[in-house]
């Protein structure tokens, strides 16, 4: 069952230029220039009920406009957009039933009352009944451990403690598609995740839709099982997560722990990343050389304590798909 | 239907009370409000005391006046800028997408919390200044209670013209600098310091013109004794006409300025 369907979605921001100084400032007082920014190049994409679907891409790629425009905050230039048989910006109030945001340095907390208040005015806005409230806000007080945090003014809160009062929050009309606009920024890694666990049971529990953005790899990695990344107002990759680093990078990272102080391995496709007494880790390009080989070269030189063969971080593989692009 | 109404009751509710909670904030306000109508009432009884001017009302009376607009003022909260500050930080993104107008609901918010300001005001600043005057203006209880229930509802007038200045920042990203010329305009032609029947016939035109005097002048009148040139049947017309014509002017320009949005930070 699909729960959100975007077509050929365009917007372009009217952003004015101005020069610079008090001349640049006065011209453009009297004679604006207005440029043209084409945020989205008409991107298109479906989303199945109960997906969990990354959103990635650099600083001005199009993420957040994406996601605005998804809950119906903006109006798109073209294209068209359907979540739960709504369009976004025309029925902004039907949908708010359905949908529910999460947006990291945001907040929709009432700054000097508790956060049990909050909850209650929220549960009140999307016309929760109280015995329905009283039920949910229990159940995700186990789930999201806000027990002690319920009377407490959310001004007294950590960045942790309130962003999983936000999240709660956003949970309260239980919405059947959760928009999650970089959750975790600025959190420490143990609240991260905290945060990816919490999102991705509920999730999972709820069958509830996530379409999560965020600069950071470990959020699409532990939620997400599908990724779209996006630069430039434009999709350039939309599969599953498992494949990314299998379809989009050819590296491993090598490992040896050896018995003798030093050993070489002036190998073509091995790169030398770092050596110290006993240790040698490189880089091995699988386009120009088996790994198995390597590590091959490697027992014959020396007699081995340990090998370990990893994939490079999300991150990198991301930079690299971001490079392939640029170049 | 009350189900609708009963939301916004809840906004309103709970922004009364955490209007309310900040005691030292709402202390300081009463205390400069309180110091601003005593120098009001110092001014207009050396003017009286010196015979600098004839005047056509009684000095109690201009005293009971000068002191009520000022109050009239301290009592709105200041809900242009809780728009503006949602533009700016982009909390208007979580605002926007609730299954209820922005506009309404902080309309309800700005109610509740302006509720907790008028019972403050009305109880420890007119018991301050019924000592501090000496007595009730000559048109008696009556005359300050009508006073005080129409400036009450001036008072919502008010914070429609607000939440029109605070959502141009939808568009413009600067709501304040339009609400200095609003304010401007309502302390002049509105009748802060001074009754508008003591400027020149054509400034009295032009305010009559405009909905500013309907929010300060005609309710703070009726302390103006048997001369008060409004009657109650006056005031409640221009009252509840400059009302519903702010609330519809609200909401129009609410629906153009959030066609223009561009939330900033992408």
């Amino acid at each position: 069952m699909q729960a959100i369907s975007v077509s050929d979605l365009k917007k372009t921001f009217k952003v004015k230029k101005q020069g610079a100084g008090f001349s640049g400032t006065l011209s453009s007082f009297f004679k604006p220039d207005w440029q043209d920014f084409e945020a989205l190049r008409g991107i298109s994409f479906d989303i199945q009920r109960g997906e969990r679907v990354a959103f990635i891409g650099p600083n001005g790629a199009g993420k957040s406009t994406t996601i605005k425009i998804l809950s119906g905050i903006l109006q798109p230039t073209s294209g068209e957009v359907s979540i739960g048989g709504h369009v976004p910006w025309k029925e902004r109030e039907k949908l708010a039933y359905d949908i529910g945001t999460v947006f990291g340095q945001r907040s929709q907390l009432w700054y000097h009352l508790p956060a049990r208040d909050s909850f209650s005015l929220l549960a009140s806005a999307y016309d929760v009944d109280e015995a329905t409230f009283q039920k949910r806000i229990k159940r995700l007080t186990e789930s999201f451990d806000i027990g002690e945090l319920l009377d407490k003014p959310v001004r007294q809160m950590s960045l942790g403690q309130r962003m999983r009062c936000e999240i709660v929050a956003s949970f309260i009309h239980n919405p059947r598609i959760l928009f999650l606009d970089e959750p975790t920024v600025g959190l420490d890694v143990a609240a991260k995740s905290m945060i990816r666990n919490l999102v991705y049971e509920s999730s999972v529990q709820e069958e509830t839709t996530v379409l999560l953005t965020s600069h950071d790899t470990g959020d699409m990695e532990r939620v997400c099982d599908r990724v779209i990344l996006i630069d430039e107002g434009q999709i350039i990759i939309d599969g599953p997560v498992s494949e990314l680093r299998s379809r989009y990078i050819s590296k491993k990272i090598v490992s040896f722990a050896t018995k003798e102080e030093t050993i070489a391995l002036d190998i073509t496709g091995v790169k030398t990343l770092e050596t110290a007494a006993h240790k040698i880790v490189v880089e091995v390009n699988t386009d120009a050389q088996h790994v198995e080989h390597v590590i091959q070269k490697a027992m014959e030189q020396s007699s081995l304590r340990d090998i370990s063969v990893e994939d490079p971080p999300m991150e990198e593989v991301i930079q690299s798909i971001y490079n392939k692009k640029s170049v | 239907m009350l189900d609708g109404f009963r939301k916004y009751y809840i906004f309103a509710r709970t922004a009364f009370r955490d209007h309310t909670s900040h005691r030292m904030k709402l202390s300081i306000r009463v205390v400069l409000c309180l110091f601003f109508m005593f120098v009001f009432v110092e001014f207009w009884r050396l003017i009286g005391r010196e015979e600098i001017v004839t005047l056509p009302y009684a000095i109690i009376d201009i005293c009971w006046y000068a002191s009520l607009t000022q109050m009239f003022l301290f009592m709105s909260p200041r809900m242009f800028m809780t728009i503006e500050n949602d533009v700016r930080s982009g909390d208007i993104a979580y605002a926007l997408i609730r299954p209820m107008p922005y506009i309404w609901m902080r309309l309800s918010e700005a109610i509740g919390a302006m509720t907790g300001n008028t019972v403050i005001y009305y109880t420890v600043g007119i018991a301050a200044l019924y000592l501090y005057i000496g007595g009730l203006p000559t048109s008696g209880l009556s005359g300050l209670l009508s006073a005080m229930f129409f400036l009450y509802l001036a008072s919502i007038t008010h914070i429609f013209y607000q939440l029109m200045c605070g959502v141009t920042a939808l568009w413009l990203q600067d709501g304040e600098s339009i609400y200095r010329i609003y304010q401007k305009t309502l302390i002049v032609l509105g009748g802060l310091y001074m009754p508008i029947t003591l400027y020149p016939d054509w400034v009295q035109t032009l305010a009559y013109a405009t909905p500013v005097s309907s929010m300060m002048f005609a309710p703070a009148q009726f302390v103006l004794g048997a001369s008060s040139p409004l009657s109650f049947m006056t005031v409640t017309l221009i009252t509840t006409f400059w009302l519903g014509l702010s609330g519809l002017a609200t909401l129009l320009l609410f629906r153009i300025c959030t066609r223009r949005l561009e939330i900033n930070g992408g």
